[in-house]
């Protein structure tokens, strides 16, 4: 029974990555060496830059036996796989659609949840691994390592995961808990995912000061782990080579996620049948407000941007960077300007740079890109509305540039504060709202070429898709290209190199639009 | 109202549908009928023009779905055999979307939800969000969707799937008021005995080809709908 519903979780992965919908076909072998490579370039580049902090972290190594500098590869690894896994732990486990499906089913709920438990150990080993592996490749630059310590490391890394699990799990579900229990839960959703992705971000940012720090009080950090963090403090003796140690972390590691796993079987189905309920108000009845169907359109789909919060957090973080890019040129703008005029080529160049600064936080906005795909099963909908394809296409633009633009103005408006004539300023508007333009054609474009209607997660759409991909990659190849116009026009004036970009991302723009429509129509009409 | 002329739509080789013809006059309620992938459901969908089709015409109301789709779906109303809808909005957000999608005017539409949802005792519920409904509330949220911009031509695939008995009823009395006003429904089903009851015309297909179509008295005959359907499977096994 287990190995059947293992079997299925693996085969639900699988089915979601490789599969070319529609007619089923497995993906191409490009498509595969496509996925494989990005896996590559996503790992290595976190192995690199987690090896870089080791290296950092290194001097530590020659304090108490080496193993405060192992505690704190595993805190560092807790951290990520904890960020990384904890809200697809909630959709996974909580918000699976096939929940009910099991639970109806002769299966022990405690089975159920192991068998998506052991998928989400995978993931969370991975995560590990791209912290230990660099951690332990940097401690052998400056020790050699014995046999003993290896073993230990494979033993560590393996039951690791474990106590990390059961703390993803715990926290996973008192959020699926609170979340059945409270209103405009997606709100709540949204604000926690960007909550989490900002504290990532401040950590990232302050994390050179963070290691300093460490290195300079290790007596003092060593102390309280060995005080108040006893997982991490025998995981940390257990790879400076002591079995008994070792012993320590598995009971620390298997205990937890035992206990965890006992707690939550008994409240499964409580919490996964509790959010399907749903609730009910009863419908006074008021005035209807009538909208033209173009309206109509770009209100349903200014809706759905909030109704899924993964959506917003994944492909609208530009909105947000935009407002934060906003407020810390209120806040700091005018202590900045003192240093960015002591710069002569900062001085002059403020006004490109102001530019290429909205323009990149555009690049995170791509929510047209898995739009199309998100209709799903509604797609019926509207194509048996009297609604033209290009009206249909025109309400998903709109609605993007609805919630971009007035950020984006909001953003530019804040740059009052850096010295540049109005014209630049006018120019650094216009030539970001090209940006924003283009990228939400674009976006569309692909979602055309490479629609997904039959998921069964819009996470899969979201996260997933290649016009997602396409996308972001494509908005930020367009940033680094207006960039690197400037480079090949070496003597022209700063105003007419933003003039020219201004007109080339519009006429792109006015191309990509002329094909969407060409296009759209036939790709819509075989959906 | 609606003329299918020599409609073939294939799927890779297969042919889903293979030289239909049929007309729906105003007036008339005309059941569709046939097992699981004769091709019900995708003539249904060449008539509201979800699915292009390769060889025939289609024409609603005198003009070509293949060239006028948007004239053609002004005039026609589609219920799918599994309604799927917008499960972010609420009840009352999806008919007032659906009544801006086709011009509905605002006492009009207010004066519909208000009967319709009355009729099938939804009203209480319309200010839920759909992801709360029941698959019945889900159907009959549906039909008064179909109903709510005053359709010419009706397709409903399967709409009795889900109903309660009371709802069916009302469903039963509303297509036929709505043919009784000059407009025209064409559904599939495979409740016999209520394509027996409730149809001026029924058209039986297999494998995508018209096996009988015409009266429902006449294709009957001294037996029961059941009876004739049965007979004309084995015939053509």
């Amino acid at each position: 029974m287990f190995k059947a519903l293992l079997i299925s979780r693996f085969q639900a992965i699988l089915y979601s990555m490789f599969l070319a919908k529609k007619e089923n076909k497995p993906s191409t072998a490009g498509k595969k060496i496509l996925i494989g490579l990005l896996a590559v370039y996503v790992v290595g580049a976190v192995a690199a830059l987690m090896g870089l902090m080791f290296y950092g972290l290194s001097p530590l190594i020659a304090l108490e036996d080496g193993w405060l500098y192992f505690a704190l590869a595993a805190t560092v690894a807790f951290v990520l796989c904890f960020v990384g896994s904890v809200f697809i732990t909630q959709s996974q486990l909580f918000e699976a659609t096939d929940n009910e499906l099991l639970l109806s089913m002769p299966i022990p709920p405690s089975m159920i949840l192991m068998s998506r438990m052991l998928v989400l150990l995978l993931i969370n080993l991975v995560y590990e691994l791209m912290v230990l592996i660099p951690a332990l490749v940097v401690y052998g630059m400056y020790r050699p390592l014995t046999g003993s310590q290896i073993a230990l490391f494979v033993l560590s890394a393996l039951v690791f995961p474990l106590l990390i699990m059961a703390v993803t799990c715990l926290f996973s579900y008192l959020f699926a808990f609170l979340l059945a229990r409270v209103k405009r839960r997606n709100m709540i959703q949204i604000a926690l995912y960007f909550l989490f992705f900002f504290a990532y971000l401040y950590v990232y940012f302050n994390l050179q000061n963070y290691l300093t720090q460490l290195v300079e009080n290790g007596d003092v950090i060593a102390d309280a782990y060995r005080k108040a963090l006893p997982p991490f403090y025998y995981f940390g003796k257990t790879l400076s080579g002591s079995w008994l140690d070792g012993l320590f972390l598995v009971l620390w590691s298997a205990l937890p996620m035992g206990l965890i796993l006992f707690l939550l079987a008994k409240g499964f189905a409580n919490v996964t049948l509790k959010k399907t309920a749903g609730k009910r108000s009863v419908y006074r009845r008021g005035a209807l407000k009538v909208s033209s169907p173009r309206l109509a359109l770009m209100k349903r789909e200014l809706g759905r941007y909030f109704a899924i919060p993964m959506y917003f957090f994944n492909c609208g973080l530009g909105v947000v960077m935009k407002g934060i890019l906003g407020v810390v040129l209120l806040l700091k703008g005018k202590e900045w300007l003192p240093f960015l005029e002591s710069v002569p080529f900062l001085k002059d160049a403020l006004a490109p740079l102001f530019a290429l600064t909205l323009c990149f936080c555009c690049t995170m906005e791509c929510l047209t890109a898995p739009s199309i795909s998100l209709e799903g099963k509604n797609l019926w909908i509207i194509k048996s509305a009297p609604v033209s394809e290009e009206t249909f296409l025109r309400s998903k633009l709109e609605a993007a540039l609805a919630l971009g633009l007035p950020s984006l103005v909001f953003a530019w408006g804040c740059g009052f504060v850096l010295p540049m004539n109005l014209y630049d300023r006018i120019i650094a508007l216009l030539l970001s709202a090209g940006v924003l333009l283009c990228l939400n054609i674009f976006g569309l474009l692909m979602n055309l070429y490479f629609p997904r209607l039959d998921w069964v997660s819009e996470v899969i759409v979201i996260k997933q898709s290649g016009s997602v991909i396409a996308t972001v990659f494509g908005g930020m190849g367009l940033v680094v290209a207006l960039a690197g116009i400037h480079f090949l026009l070496p003597g022209v004036s700063y105003s007419a190199y933003m003039t020219g970009a201004l007109v080339i991302t519009l006429l792109l723009a006015a191309g990509l639009w002329l094909l969407t429509v060409k296009e759209g129509k036939k790709r819509y009409a075989a959906l | 109202m609606l003329q299918i002329q020599h409609l073939t739509k294939s799927f890779g080789k297969k042919k889903a549908v293979d030289d239909l013809s049929l007309t729906i006059a105003a007036g008339e309620i005309y059941g569709f009928i046939g097992h699981n992938g004769a091709g019900k459901t995708t003539t249904i969908k060449a008539c509201c023009g979800l699915l292009p089709f390769e060889e025939g015409e289609i024409t609603v109301d005198g003009i070509s779905v293949k060239k006028d789709p948007l004239e053609c779906k002004k005039r026609l109303s589609y219920l799918p055999d599994n309604p799927d809808l917008y499960n972010f909005m609420k009840g009352i957000q999806y008919l007032n979307f659906v009544a801006d999608m086709y011009g509905v005017g605002k006492n009009e539409r207010e004066e519909q939800i208000d009967r319709y949802g009355a009729l099938f005792g939804i009203t209480d519920d319309l200010g839920s969000m759909i992801s709360a409904y029941s698959h019945g509330m889900r159907q009959k949220l549906a039909l008064i969707a179909a109903f709510l911009h005053r359709p010419k031509l009706i397709l409903m695939d399967e709409p009795f799937v889900g109903l309660d008995p009371l709802a069916s009823h009302t469903l039963k009395e509303l297509m036929r008021e709505h043919c009784d006003n000059g407009g025209a429904i064409f559904f599939s089903t495979h409740v016999l005995e209520v394509a027996e009851k409730l149809c001026d015309k029924v058209a039986i297909i297999k494998e995508g080809k018209l096996i009988v179509s015409g009266e429902t008295e006449e294709v009957t005959g001294n037996t029961s709908l059941e009876d004739v359907f049965l007979e004309l499977e084995e015939d053509h096994v």
